[in-house]
C-alpha cells in the first residue's frame, strides 16, 4: 500500500510538474529517445497531449465512457478514489481544474519506454511551470508528513548525482527533473544510466537505433506513437508461444500478412492521430527480406491489388481481398497442418458438392485472386413479414476466371448443396425451400426461398426467412448471397462500377469499410432479442439490460464509419485505418 | 386432504426437519422458508410447498421470456429460463417434481428436437405434476414429443415401433423388456396410427393396428390413451413409480422400507393425487428421522444449494456449466433419466462439484451473482446461518474446529466466501 500511495504521489508530480524557467526544449518530445538505453523493446511517445487531452475532455465518448457500470466499478476502487482525492487537493492548491493541470503538465510531450530487465522510464515535458513548482512542493510536503506519521520519516528522500536531484517517495520509484522534463523510473540504476546520458551525450542511445528511426519515420505524422522492437519480443516465451498458435485456417487467409510480418518483421510501429471527430491511424512493420513460400498467396504482386468495394443500399461491412486462394488451399499442409474437424467437414462437402473435382486444381483454380464480402440490413418482402429475429443478408462476390467452363460447375454444387440443406430439414420435419430460376436485368439466378407461412405471425417471423439463398453470375463476377435482395442490389453495384472505371488498388490486399449507423440500426430492430440474451447471459433486471443496451448503443452511434486498408510496399506491412466519429 | 397415513411422522416440524424435509423437496435450504414450514405437521409442510409464495413480476417475465425462447427454437435461452424456474420459481417443489416426471419419461429437448413441442410437454408435465398418476399418463404417454424422443415420429400399421414398447416396459413398468416381448409388442401396436409432422400430431385411423392387445388389466383394441389408463393402475407400474420417486425425492442409497412402499403404493392405487403420495414419502417419519436416508447431491442440487438461498439469478453460462457437469436441465442424457445416486460421487465428481461452488462465489455476472450474498455474508448471526443453509444436520467434530477457526478469522466478504466453499468441500455437503 505504501509503495502503491509512493507511485500515486509520483505520478500526480508526473501531471503537474514544473520545469525550470527559461530552459525549454525546442526539440519536442522525441528528442527524448536520446536520454533511452537502445536496447528498449518498447517505447509510447505522446507528442502533443495537450491536443489529445483537449479532444477527451468535450468528446461526448467520455461522458458514454464515465456512465458506464462497469468503469464506474473501476472509479469505486478505493486506491482510485484515493487518487482521485489526491488530484482533488492540487486541484484546491493550484486553483486549477484537473483537465488545466494535465495540459500544463503533459503539453510538451510524453515519452514512455520499457527495458528488457523490466525497467521503465516514464518521461513528461511540462508546457508551464509558474503553479507547478508549488505543486511539486506540495506533493514532497504531503509526502513527507505521511512517511511522519507512519513512522517512516526516512521513506522520502533525495540525492544528487552529478549535479541533478532525484528524489524517491518509497519503494524503488526515483524521479528527477531535467530542463523542463520530469524522470520517472522504478529502479535507481536506470536514473544515474539516464542522467550520464544527458551530461555525457555520447551515442548508444535509441535515437541511435536504426529500427526505432525507421519506426518513427514512418509513423512521423502522427502524434501518438508506439514503437515495438519484435525482435527482441519474439524471444518472450508467451509471444513466441502466441504466435505459434495462430494455425487455424481463417486468421491465415485473412491476417497472412499481419501474421508472417509478426513473425519476421525487426520491428513494429503504430500512429494515431485525432482531428476533430476523425481518429486516423497507421501500424506498419519493418520489412521481411524473404516472405514464407506459402503465405506468398496474400501478396499483390506489381501493380495488381484489391478491387473496389462494393456498397449497396444498407451496407453495414463491405469488404475486398486479393488472397489466391488456390495458393492458399494447396499449402494447406505446411499452412494449417492439424486436421480439424471443421477442416474434414469443409472438405467433405466440397467432395460432395464438386464431385469427381479436385478442389484445388479445378476449382479454386478457377477464381481470380479478388474476394469482395458484402454484409446489408436485409429488406423483407410483405408476404413474408418481418422475423422476429432480424439477421444481416451476406454475400461473397468471387471473379472467374473462365466463366463459360467454371459457372456450370458452381451451379450444380449450388443446387447440390440447396438439395442437401432440403433433405436434412425434411428428415427434421422442417419446411424446405423452393429452387427457382428468375431473371433480373438480363442476369438470370439460381434462387431457393421458404414459402410464406400463410399462417404465421407476419410481425414475428420465423428466422428462416432471413435467407434466399441465390447464385447469380454477371460476366466474370459470381455472386453467392444468403439473400435475394442483396443479390440484386450487388448486380446493380456491379453494373454500376463496370460503367466507372474499375481499377484495382495497388499493393493493397485487403479493404474493410464499416458502417456504425448501420450496426446500430440492426442492433435496434432486434433490441427485445438482445434485451433477452442480456438477461439470459447475465441474469439481469430487464431495466438493466435496457439500460447496458442503450449505453452500448450510445456509444455505437457515435460511430459512423471505420475504413481500414492493408497493403504491401518495400517488403513491409502496413494498415492505416480512418475512424469518423459522428458530431455531437 | 385425508388423515396421516400410520407411519407418517405425527408431530410439527421442527428446524432440522423442517429444512430436511425443504431440502429433499426442493433441492435447497433458504432459511426464510424452512422458517414457513417449522411449527406445521407433515401434511400442512406439503401443502405449503406444493402451494408456494406469491408470484412477481420478475416471474411473469421468465414465463414471458420463456415462451418466446420456445417459439424461437433458442435451445440456449430456453435452457437459462428453465434454470431460472429452479432458482426463482415461488413453486420450487412443483418444479422438482416437473423435472421428476421428465426424469421418468426420459424426455430431452434434444432429442426431441422440435423445441415448441418439448416445451408442451414440459409446461404440461408442471400443470399436472401433483395430479394423479392417470392425468399425468394420459397426457405424457399420448404426447408427440414423447415419440419424437423415441424416434418414432411415424406408426404405421405395418411397422410398429418396437422402441416404444420396450421404453415404456423398461423404464415405465420397470420390467426388462426381453421377458415381456408380448407386451413390448401390444404397446408398439397401440400406438400404431400417430404421426408427428411440423409439430403436430395426426392420428390415422387407416395405419392404426386394430387388433387385441393386453396392458394391465385392459384387452380389446387399445390405443395409446388406454396404455396410458391401463398402465397408471397396474400394480408394477405404481411400485414403479413410487421407487422411482423414492430415489428423486429420499435417497437412492438405501431401500425404501416394505411398509413406506406398501402404503404409498395404496395412495396411487386409489387413484389419489401424486401430492398424497409424495406427502407420504416425505414425511414418512423412518426416512425424515434417520440420517442414513440421504440421497448424493446432484451436480443441479450443489447449484441449487448455493444459488437459491444467496439470491443468484440463472444465467446461460451456469446451465451450460451444469450441462457440461453432466446435468443438462433440458437433456436426460439417457432413457434411463439423469444420472442418479453413487454416479455423482466419484473423486473428479465431487472435485467438480467444489469447483462449480467457487467459481459462483468468485464469478462475475455471467454466474448471476446479486447483492444478496453480500447481504447474506454481513449479518451478525452469517456463519451459524451458513451451517444451516448448506448442511443436513449438525458439522463433525473434526470440521466443527476448522470451521470455528475459519468463520472467526473471516473479517471480509472474500473470507466468509472461502468458508462457504470450505463447507462446500465437506462430505456433509455431497448429501442431501
Amino acid at each position: 500500500m505504501r509503495g502503491f500511495k509512493s507511485l500515486l504521489l509520483v505520478s500526480v508530480v508526473g501531471l503537474v510538474i514544473e520545469c525550470w524557467p527559461g530552459r525549454s526544449l525546442a526539440a519536442g518530445i522525441d528528442s527524448a529517445a536520446a536520454w533511452v538505453p537502445q536496447n528498449a523493446p518498447a517505447a509510447l511517445v505522446v507528442k502533443n497531449p495537450a491536443s489529445l487531452i483537449e479532444q477527451w475532455e468535450k468528446s461526448p465518448l467520455r461522458q458514454a465512457v464515465a456512465n458506464n457500470p462497469g468503469f464506474q466499478a473501476v472509479l469505486n476502487n478505493p486506491g482510485i478514489k484515493q487518487a482521485d482525492a489526491l488530484v482533488g487537493l492540487v486541484e484546491v492548491h493550484t486553483k486549477k481544474d484537473r483537465w488545466t493541470l494535465l495540459k500544463q503538465a503533459l503539453g510538451g510531450g510524453l515519452f514512455v519506454a520499457a527495458l528488457p530487465q523490466g525497467e521503465v522510464v516514464v518521461i513528461a515535458e511540462a508546457q508551464d511551470g509558474k503553479v507547478l513548482r508549488d505543486v511539486h512542493e506540495f506533493l514532497l510536503g504531503l509526502a513527507k508528513l505521511d512517511a511522519e506519521n507512519k513512522g517512516q520519516p526516512d521513506r522520502v528522500k533525495s540525492a544528487d548525482y552529478r549535479g541533478v536531484t532525484a528524489w524517491t517517495f518509497g519503494g524503488d520509484e526515483v524521479h528527477a527533473i531535467v530542463e523542463n522534463r520530469l524522470i520517472l523510473v522504478n529502479k535507481p540504476e536506470l536514473m544515474k544510466q539516464i542522467i550520464d546520458r544527458i551530461q555525457d551525450s555520447h551515442g548508444g542511445s535509441l535515437r541511435d537505433n536504426p529500427k526505432f528511426t525507421a519506426a518513427e519515420k514512418a509513423t512521423a505524422d502522427h502524434n501518438l506513437v508506439l514503437y515495438l522492437d519484435l525482435e527482441t519480443l519474439r524471444a518472450l516465451p508467451n509471444v513466441q508461444k502466441g504466435l505459434e498458435q495462430s494455425r487455424q485456417p481463417l486468421p491465415i487467409l485473412l491476417l497472412a500478412g499481419t501474421i508472417t510480418a509478426l513473425q519476421k518483421a525487426p520491428w513494429l510501429a503504430v500512429g494515431l492521430s485525432i482531428e476533430g471527430s476523425r481518429v486516423t491511424g497507421t501500424l506498419q512493420t519493418g520489412e521481411v527480406a524473404q516472405w514464407p513460400e506459402p503465405l506468398a498467396f496474400a501478396l499483390a504482386p506489381g501493380k495488381d491489388g484489391a478491387l473496389p468495394p462494393i456498397h449497396v443500399p444498407g451496407t453495414v461491412f463491405t469488404a475486398s481481398f486479393y488472397r489466391n486462394l488456390r495458393d492458399f488451399y494447396a499449402q494447406k499442409n505446411e499452412l494449417f497442418p492439424e486436421r480439424t474437424s471443421g477442416l474434414i467437414f469443409f472438405e467433405n462437402m466440397m467432395g460432395i458438392f464438386f464431385t469427381g473435382r479436385n478442389f484445388t486444381e479445378e476449382v479454386l483454380a478457377e477464381l481470380e485472386p479478388y474476394v469482395r464480402v458484402v454484409v446489408a440490413e436485409q429488406r423483407y418482402s410483405p408476404e413474408i413479414g418481418t422475423p422476429a429475429v432480424q439477421l444481416p443478408a451476406m454475400a461473397v462476390v468471387f471473379r472467374m476466371k473462365n466463366p463459360k467452363k467454371f459457372q456450370p460447375v458452381v451451379e450444380e454444387g449450388f443446387q447440390k448443396a440447396l438439395g442437401l440443406i432440403n433433405f436434412v430439414r425434411g428428415q427434421d420435419a422442417k419446411p424446405g425451400m423452393i429452387l427457382d430460376r428468375p431473371v433480373y436485368k438480363g442476369v438470370k439466378y439460381t434462387l431457393a426461398y421458404f414459402n410464406p407461412d400463410p399462417d404465421g405471425d407476419k410481425e414475428h417471423a420465423d428466422i428462416r426467412f432471413n435467407f434466399s439463398p441465390v447464385l447469380a453470375c454477371r460476366d466474370r463476377d459470381l455472386i453467392l448471397s444468403t439473400a435475394e435482395p442483396l443479390a440484386k442490389d450487388i448486380l446493380d453495384a456491379l453494373a454500376e462500377q463496370e460503367a466507372a472505371v474499375q481499377n484495382v488498388h495497388k499493393a493493397v490486399t485487403t479493404h474493410l469499410e464499416l458502417l456504425g449507423t448501420q450496426i446500430v440500426r440492426l442492433l435496434e430492430v432486434n433490441k427485445g432479442a438482445l434485451i433477452a440474451q442480456n438477461m439470459a447471459e447475465k441474469g439481469h433486471s430487464r431495466e438493466r439490460a435496457e439500460t447496458e443496451l442503450s449505453q452500448l448503443l450510445m456509444v455505437l452511434r457515435m460511430l459512423n464509419e471505420f475504413r481500414l486498408t492493408e497493403s504491401f510496399h518495400n517488403h513491409s506491412n502496413r494498415w492505416d485505418f480512418q475512424l469518423e466519429l459522428i458530431k455531437p | 386432504m385425508t388423515p396421516l397415513s400410520a407411519g407418517v411422522y405425527p408431530g410439527t416440524l421442527d428446524r432440522e426437519l423442517a429444512a430436511r424435509l425443504l431440502r429433499r423437496a426442493a433441492g435447497f435450504v433458504a432459511i426464510e422458508e424452512r422458517d414457513g414450514l417449522v411449527g406445521l405437521d407433515v401434511t400442512q409442510a406439503v401443502a405449503r410447498l406444493i402451494g408456494g409464495a406469491q408470484a412477481g413480476p420478475r416471474w411473469q417475465e421468465i414465463h414471458d421470456l420463456e415462451e418466446v425462447s420456445a417459439d424461437r427454437g433458442q435451445l440456449n435461452g430456453y435452457r437459462a429460463w428453465q434454470l431460472a424456474r429452479l432458482v426463482e420459481s415461488p413453486q420450487p417443489f412443483r418444479e422438482m417434481v416437473t423435472l421428476f416426471w421428465l426424469d421418468l419419461f426420459a424426455v430431452s429437448a434434444l432429442r426431441v428436437d422440435a423445441l415448441r413441442l418439448y416445451h408442451d410437454l414440459r409446461s404440461g408435465l408442471r400443470e399436472r405434476a401433483f395430479d394423479s398418476l392417470e392425468k399425468v399418463f394420459a397426457f405424457a404417454l399420448t404426447h408427440p414429443a414423447l415419440l419424437l424422443n423415441l424416434r418414432a415420429p411415424s406408426n404405421y400399421r405395418s411397422q410398429p415401433q418396437q422402441q416404444i414398447g420396450r421404453f415404456i416396459v423398461q423404464y415405465v413398468v420397470g420390467h426388462d423388456p426381453g421377458e415381456k416381448a408380448a407386451l413390448v409388442a401390444d404397446i408398439a401396436r397401440a400406438y400404431t396410427g400417430m404421426f408427428v409432422t411440423s409439430g403436430r400430431l395426426r392420428v390415422l385411423d387407416y395405419e392404426h393396428d386394430p387388433g387385441e392387445k393386453t396392458v394391465g388389466d385392459q384387452t380389446g383394441d387399445l390405443r395409446a390413451e388406454d396404455v396410458a389408463r391401463a398402465l397408471a393402475r397396474d400394480q408394477a407400474t405404481i411400485e414403479n413409480v413410487v421407487r422411482r420417486l423414492f430415489g428423486w425425492f429420499v435417497t437412492t442409497e438405501v431401500a425404501i422400507p416394505q411398509q413406506l412402499l406398501a402404503t404409498a403404493k395404496n395412495v396411487a392405487l386409489d387413484g389419489r393425487p401424486i401430492a398424497e403420495v409424495l406427502t407420504v414419502l416425505l414425511g414418512w417419519e423412518e426416512c425424515l428421522k434417520d440420517p442414513r436416508y440421504r440421497r448424493v447431491k446432484s451436480p443441479l442440487e450443489v447449484y441449487l444449494a448455493v444459488a437459491r438461498p444467496f439470491g443468484y439469478r440463472a444465467t446461460t453460462h451456469a446451465a451450460e456449466a451444469l450441462a457440461e457437469l453432466g446435468w443438462d436441465i433440458v437433456h436426460p442424457p439417457t432413457l434411463a433419466g439423469w444420472p442418479r445416486g453413487q454416479a455423482w460421487l466419484t473423486a473428479s465428481q465431487v472435485a467438480r462439484h467444489l469447483a462449480l461452488v467457487r467459481t459462483m462465489l468468485s464469478g462475475g455476472e455471467n454466474w448471476g451473482a446479486t447483492s444478496q450474498i453480500t447481504e447474506a455474508l454481513s449479518r451478525p448471526d452469517w456463519s451459524s446461518r451458513l451451517v444451516e443453509t448448506l448442511l443436513d444436520g449438525a458439522l463433525s467434530a473434526e470440521a466443527r474446529a476448522d470451521w470455528q477457526k475459519l468463520a472467526e478469522n473471516a473479517r471480509d466478504e472474500t473470507a466468509k466466501k472461502e468458508a462457504v466453499a470450505f463447507l462446500a468441500s465437506l462430505p456433509e455437503f455431497q448429501l442431501a
